[in-house]
């Protein structure tokens, strides 16, 4: 597959941020063909038609999120969010970094499609150098008539704004990002309802899309429904950026397209390393449930099929050194520095399971750790047979939690046993030589 | 210096009237930015800007990682120990750290140069074990060696010097977050298919910025004598839970491990108060009855019952 989003700064790494390289590349011109052949409501359309379905997480078709904008209720707001923090990715960091006017010219074609007067990019506290980025990109095509008063003079006008996080993963959680934007704690808020689109940004309309979403608009709007549905497959079409990390030669971003086999994609990223071999992986950022095969296809279907998610496409490959009672920790232990404290089986039940996983790992466990912790689970999310959000915590972060920390027992339940009757882990000696 | 009445317009003139609550965590940034740490009285300036009180703005610092509301060191280092860094060993660097430094992760030196912290997920899992230093530059592919070495470097002063000249050299033209054009060429490399076969996750180890700058690659190179000790290596999580008290026994209060959350009650109110609108309008000339002043319980002093 040709790269589509990734193509520009994998050939021209040295200056694809720069708004020369970008125009030369065809900046620009996705933004000036939504303005001048294009009714919003055509756009509105037409990414519906593409499929496209969100690259951040929860892979809901980006078209209809646009779509359920009420008529008649103003002013509008678009809100990218860059606030990538699901361990295991990295696609956002990086197209921040090197194809800001990327983002840029997405979110202004879906600003002109729902007819907001403002765009908001919600940048992660920590992405300093992709924030610089962002400013310089906005301040370049603002000089050039591309933000602002009657951009490239269609008479549609448009403000674009950067605002930095401060260190919250939860704030990647759509409704408690726009707390934050709004200056509050952010926590997310109550549902219904259940989009922005009704009720976001100061109570308005507002569309909230990933970095790596909007990145893609203009590739649709330039070369159609049609060349965005040869790649993919019929559910979940186009290329998507995968975060490859874990024991593999060579990790990084890579971009294919969706429905590729993991078998294919780990070989794509170097293989397991040298004398190792596949133990586990965890196929869609660290909320995703993990898997011990590579014999499924990376498309959002077959992975839900499999009772795991794409997610954000932060692949973890885990090889025979690893210990999974750890990762089970270092996960939850993840969740719990990062659950905002609203809701109490997350903030409890994240507290409580790390807990006893310390226990299990310094060789302290009791055979009813194990069933203890999937008690937690199964008060945090509910078990059923699929993985989506069930209620049982305010929002899909203690979903997250549950779900990993579940299947890595469903998976491994004789690590877990083994740390119990060994009274520690076994995995000490290899721990060496994988962390060297 | 930083003057935050000075920088309030243009920041609150990115939002919509009436909305300038929005410019809170922009201006606690420019705050931190000026004194190191958020301070009481910056943050009753931030208060005094936007009209909020003092209480309201500490809620929304307390709550973010990146707002320290005491002093810090002049360098704050974080150290990624979420799953990819896990799995290349950042315990190991965060032990290395901790021993070199003589200080727990969360804890700053006592010459006030470093802040040791541990970071979730910092989004370059490529580049595993990563180690962030104030909040702005990535140093892949760390072991507890180079990780030692680069803090000796930013204490030294001169390096960080030329950390900078590399800022402004790639300046926003190249990738100033990376240290080492190897690593940097590689992770260009890396994002796509057709990625070098011929450099199989290499370097391992960090090139500190200066040498790498004046061209001492020869001594900055993977090599032999930058291996973690076995010391370093076999350490572990243990490091976190029980190995920091030295009886090796958990005292309840690290148990917590960090303050719990309050809820956030009053943003739920005001919720609610749009939600169902501020209510009938008082007729004219409404005074609102006084309370009585309650007189507050006598405080019984413990273990009275």
């Amino acid at each position: 597959m040709e790269r589509v989003v990734t193509k520009r700064f994998t050939e021209f790494p040295d200056d694809s941020h720069t708004i020369e390289r970008y125009l030369a590349t065809g900046g620009y011109e996705g933004l000036r063909k939504a303005l001048g052949e294009h009714t919003p409501e055509d756009l509105v359309e037409m990414v519906k038609a593409s499929g496209l379905r969100g690259r951040g997480g929860a892979g809901f078709p980006t078209g209809a999120k646009w779509s359920f904008i009420p008529k008649d209720v103003f002013p509008r707001y678009v809100v990218v969010n860059d606030d990538e923090g699901e361990p295991g990715t990295f696609k956002d960091r990086e197209i921040s970094e090197r194809d800001p006017h990327a983002i840029v010219e997405g979110a202004l074609i879906a600003a002109f499609a729902i007819q907001a007067e403002a765009v908001y990019i919600y940048v992660r506290g920590e992405f300093n150098l992709g924030l610089q980025r962002i400013d310089q990109a906005i301040a370049e095509a603002r000089a050039r008539g591309l933000i602002g008063r009657d951009i490239a003079g269609s008479g549609f006008s448009c403000e674009v704004f950067t605002h930095s996080g401060a260190g919250a993963y939860i704030c990647g959680e759509e409704t408690a990002l726009l707390e934050s934007l709004e200056g509050y704690r952010g926590q997310p808020r109550l549902r219904p309802p259940y989009f922005p689109a009704v009720k976001g940004l100061y109570h308005k309309p507002t569309v909230v899309n990933n970095v790596e979403t909007v990145s893609t608009v203009p590739h649709i709007v330039m070369r159609g429904v049609d060349w965005f549905r040869t790649m993919g497959t019929e559910k979940s079409p186009g290329p998507k950026i995968f975060s490859i990390s874990g024991h593999v030669g060579r990790p990084g971003n890579y971009e294919l397209p969706l429905g590729t086999p993991m078998s294919e994609m780990l070989e794509i990223a170097g293989g397991m390393r040298d004398g190792h071999s596949f133990k586990a992986v965890i196929p869609g950022g660290a909320s995703a449930p993990w898997l011990d095969t590579t014999d499924i296809t990376m498309d959002f279907e077959a992975l839900f099929e499999a009772g795991s998610m794409l997610g954000s496409g932060g692949v973890i490959f885990m090889d025979e050194t690893t210990c999974m009672v750890r990762m089970a920790l270092v996960t939850t232990r993840f969740f719990n520095h990062e659950s905002c404290g609203k809701c109490t089986p997350c903030r409890e039940g994240t507290w409580w399971a790390v807990k006893v996983l310390e226990r299990i790992e310094r060789g302290e466990g009791r055979v009813e750790d194990v069933d203890l912790l999937v008690d937690v689970c199964n008060n945090m999310s509910d078990p059923g047979p699929n993985y989506v959000p069930k209620g049982r915590c305010f929002c899909a972060l203690g979903d997250g939690a549950a779900w990993a920390l579940r299947s890595s027992i469903n998976l491994f339940k004789d690590e877990y046993l083994a740390h119990v009757e060994g009274k520690g882990c076994p995995f000490q000696g290899q721990r060496i030589e994988a962390a060297v | 210096l930083i003057d935050l009445q000075a920088a309030a317009p243009e920041i609150l003139s990115r939002y919509p009237e009436g909305r300038g609550r929005s410019a809170l965590l922009p201006l606690l940034r420019l705050a931190q930015e000026r004194d190191g740490y958020l301070t009481q009285e910056a943050m009753a300036e931030v208060a005094g800007i936007l009209g909020l009180t003092t209480a309201e703005v500490a809620s929304v610092a307390t709550f973010y990682t990146m707002f320290h509301l005491k002093p810090k060191g002049h360098h704050v280092v974080s150290v990624c120990h979420n799953l990819s860094c896990n799995l290349w060993g950042a315990e190991d660097v965060i032990a290395g750290l901790q021993r070199h430094l003589g200080v727990e992760c969360g804890h700053t030196t006592s010459d006030g140069e470093f802040t040791l912290e541990r970071a979730e997920c910092l989004a370059a899992c490529d580049l595993a074990p990563v180690i962030q230093v104030d909040y702005d530059r990535l140093y892949p592919r760390v072991d507890s060696a180079s990780a030692i070495r680069l803090l000796e470097e930013l204490r030294g002063g001169a390096p960080e010097a030329a950390l900078s000249e590399q800022v402004d050299r790639a300046g926003l033209e190249a990738d100033a977050g990376f240290a080492t054009e190897a690593a940097l060429s590689g992770h260009v490399d890396r994002a796509g298919p057709e990625a070098d076969a011929g450099r199989p996750h290499a370097p391992r180890h960090f090139v500190p910025s200066a040498q790498a700058h004046h061209g001492a690659m020869e001594s900055s190179g993977p090599s032999q004598s930058l291996e973690a000790t076995p010391a370093a290596a076999s350490s572990s999580l243990a490091v976190e839970s029980g190995a920091a008290s030295s009886a090796g026994e958990v005292r309840p209060e690290e148990f917590r491990g960090k303050p719990r959350r309050p809820y956030a009650a009053d943003r739920l109110l005001d919720l609610l108060d749009e939600e169902v609108g501020p209510g009938p309008e008082r007729p004219e000339g409404f005074v609102e009855e006084e309370q009585p002043p309650v007189d507050e319980p006598p405080v019984r002093p413990r273990g009275a019952e």
